[in-house]
């Protein structure tokens, strides 16, 4: 199987220099994609792990093809990823483990767990549930696709720990981090201390004080749970800096 | 040319399933001010949507009317003609039944992606003795690709 | 010891019944719950009957007059069936009249029921938004205007592009999840009549099986073939109006590409399900319902046999059918009641 799908890749790259992904052929590209050496023993554990989950039953029943998850999907409109092709992989996972484990390196990464598909699936499926886990699994195993991924949230978690859940337009001329609010949130924060005078004392209660500061029993949480969840581990590689400031902070605590 | 490459290779970069986004469907401004903002980099980049929005039949009226491309009409999608095609086996990128639909529902933007690959059809005729309903899909790979060379493939309507 | 049989419901199955019964010289009482004869067809005003357009008149008028003008049958009609003791060969059933409240009691030697099936109700479902946009109809309706001859929007302008969507309150755990067996044929009928009709549309078929089974399969063939209707296999996710235009959202599996397309009428091809009489009834006769709520035959494979001696079933209370299956239903529950008189009294 290997072998045939390395020769397939080879032919891919001869035929489709010009960069156009190839999205209308269901299950080729996996093949192709998956001439990467995997390590076998690794896809049958994953594929257990899976089976093994206690949210396995009932986030799983069968698939019958039909698309309406896809429908819904937003993904779906950007990307070339489809719920329905995940439910088809996880139908054939005993058969076919390293299709699975080819679609947890960037597929499955697409999705952000919102869930539509499980709202319309006929058969009650949860492809966005059964993302979640595999999401799990690949930050467990410490694959490649999840330290990159993670990468980004690593630091959204030393935020939240650092300075609590709250962002505000302070936060944007102060640390210049969140350009995505767009350019108007600098316009607002421009005048923002006149303006929050004006607003009554009690509808600002607990947005400037209490949630900048963390608790110390929620970092904790915090910090087991990404610690427990191998997060921590996963990033440290690549954000060794990070990792590690996240890491004293919690022996600190102790 | 060497930097050309590197470039291609460096768009959207920070997409975590970049893999699965078109090369060409990825924009990246060089440079992007909004309202006096500088948004330029990742925060700039943008990926269009490969949504179909339209069902063009003016293409398929055109196959139907050539001599060999008559009976595409009566295509449902089995994909026996695939199956036992000889070149499909050794090149999955062509695909008789794929093509048939999407020439049928006129999707542009993916004919212009494999409509190429037409002409790797060695006319054994396999698949027009294994078509359930007579479609006769080596006759419609001909005329298919007498379509596309005519220009019909490129703005349809 | 009573030679009359109780048919409850006016439907294919009930006519079929009543007709051949009195054929054989039985009396048949038979009760419809509706102000009119003929069920279904009738009441939704089908245009024909799949799969060779047979007008619905030729099928059902004949049934109809003969009942309407027998003296061997006596129709009750706005009444149900309130009450029934006794067992196989002498039954006393109480007949009450809806519009006037009276009660009759009549001695009957066995019963058929056939209390038929209700469309499903789509806006049950809020994905295809139906009762909620303008232009999105169920099947049901279509065909009432297909019987007029004229398929308009809301704005009385014929639709230029169509979408069936398939499977509408069938195959889904949300809402039912059996398979209703001929709405892809029936879907298939009307998109032929509305190409026969308005010539100039185009027709697309959203679907993701086709369920054309035995010899239904020629409207499926005739469609692609002979009218170019365009099949596209997937499930539509959402239905939106745009304030001019229906805005259809969901995946060609075949391609795997999502289309989000504009269309002037999204018809729903609504499944079928165990109305309310079905169950008024089951509960009156004390008969067994299965999981989707139509009654349960002592054994899967025989449907006429209810499972209570003297009580028989035809038509789609049991399961959804065709036309052709209800109708030779009713004969067969009729030749059940027959062989019950034949061991009561000499007919």
């Amino acid at each position: 199987m290997v072998g045939a799908s390395k020769k397939v890749a080879r032919m891919l790259q001869r035929l489709n220099p010009d960069g156009w992904h190839y999205g209308g052929l269901p299950g080729l590209q996996w093949e192709a994609e998956n001439a990467r050496e995997g390590d076998r023993a690794l896809m049958g554990r994953i594929v257990d792990e899976l089976r093994e989950d206690v949210r396995f039953e009932e986030f799983y029943h069968a698939c019958i093809n039909c698309g309406n998850c896809t429908s819904m999907c937003p993904p779906f409109r950007l990307v070339d990823f489809e719920p329905r092709i995940v439910v088809q992989k996880v139908m054939h996972a005993k058969d076919e483990p390293e299709l699975l484990y080819q679609m947890m390196d960037q597929y499955i990464w697409a999705c952000f767990q919102c869930y539509s598909c499980w709202e319309v699936c006929p058969a009650h499926n949860n492809p966005g549930g059964l993302v979640a886990m595999l999401k799990e699994i690949a930050v467990r195993h410490g694959l490649q696709s999840a330290r990159k991924t993670l990468e980004p949230y690593s630091k959204i978690l030393y935020k939240v720990m650092t300075t609590g859940t709250q962002i505000t337009p302070d936060m944007h001329t102060s640390m210049a981090l969140f350009k995505d609010w767009g350019p108007h949130k600098a316009e607002l924060s421009k005048n923002i201390r006149t303006e929050r005078a004006a607003v009554p004392v009690e509808t600002m209660a607990g947005v400037m004080d209490k949630s900048w500061r963390v608790d110390d029993s929620t970092m904790k949480e915090l910090m087991e749970i990404e610690e427990e969840a191998g997060v921590l581990d996963a990033v440290g590689g690549s954000l060794k800096d990070v990792a590690d400031m996240v890491r004293e902070a919690a022996k600190e605590m102790e | 040319m060497a930097a050309e490459e590197r470039k291609k290779e460096e768009k959207g970069r920070f997409i975590a399933e970049r893999r699965y986004v078109d090369d060409q469907r990825i924009v990246e401004p060089e440079k992007l001010e909004a309202g006096g903002v500088d948004m330029s980099g990742r925060w700039g980049t943008l990926v269009l949507p490969r949504t179909i929005e339209e069902f063009d039949h003016s293409l398929f009226e055109g196959v139907k009317r050539l001599p060999r491309g008559g009976k595409v009409g009566k295509c449902w999608q089995c994909g026996n003609c695939t199956a036992v095609c000889p070149v499909a086996h050794a090149n999955p990128m062509f695909n008789p039944r794929y093509l048939i639909h999407i020439v049928r529902m006129g999707y542009q933007a993916e004919i212009e992606k494999v409509k190429d690959y037409v002409y790797l059809c060695s006319g054994c005729g396999l698949c027009s003795a294994a078509c359930p309903k007579d479609v006769d899909p080596q006759g419609v790979m001909i005329a298919l690709s007498i379509a596309f060379k005519s220009g019909r493939a490129k703005g349809g309507r | 010891m009573t030679g009359t049989v109780l048919v409850v419901g006016g439907g294919p199955a009930g006519l079929r019944a009543a007709v051949d019964l009195a054929d054989f010289g039985a009396r048949v009482l038979l009760v419809e719950k509706r102000d009119q004869l003929g069920g279904a067809p009738v009441r939704w005003k089908y245009r024909s009957l799949a799969p060779d357009f047979t007008p619905t008149e030729e099928v059902m008028g004949p049934l109809i007059g003969f009942c309407e003008s027998s003296p061997m049958v006596e129709v009750h009609k706005g009444s149900v069936v309130e009450g029934c003791e006794g067992s196989v060969g002498d039954f006393t059933v109480k007949v009450r009249n809806e519009a006037d409240g009276t009660t009759t009691e009549h001695r009957v030697s066995s019963v058929i029921v056939a209390t038929g099936f209700e469309h499903f109700d789509a806006s049950v479902d809020p994905r295809y938004a139906y009762g909620r946009a303008p232009n999105v109809i169920g099947i049901n309706e279509l065909e009432a205007m297909l019987k007029e001859g004229r398929v308009v929007g809301h704005d009385g302008r014929p639709p230029k592009r169509v979408a069936f969507i398939f499977c509408v309150g069938s195959r889904d755990r949300s809402t039912n999840p059996w398979c209703c067996t001929v709405c892809c044929g029936v879907s298939i009928k009307q998109a032929i009549e509305m190409k026969q009709t308005l010539g100039d549309v185009q027709v697309y078929m959203i679907y993701m099986d086709i369920r054309t089974v035995g010899l239904w399969e020629k409207l499926y063939w005739d469609s692609m073939e002979k009218y170019g209707i365009n099949y596209i296999r997937g499930r539509v996710g959402e239905v939106y109006y745009t304030g001019e235009k229906l805005l259809v959202k969901g995946e060609d599996t075949l391609v795997r590409g999502p289309f989000e397309v504009l269309f002037d009428m999204v018809v729903l091809a609504v499944g079928i399900e165990p109305g309310p009489g079905t169950k008024q009834a089951a509960g009156v006769l004390g008969l067994k319902l299965n999981e989707y709520g139509f009654i349960a035959p002592r054994q899967p494979n025989v449907h006429v046999d209810s499972g209570r001696d003297g009580i028989f079933l035809a038509g789609t209370c049991i399961a959804p059918m065709s036309i052709e299956e209800t109708l030779s239903e009713g004969s067969a529950a009729a030749m059940q009641a027959a062989k019950v008189l034949k061991k009561t009294v000499a007919v």
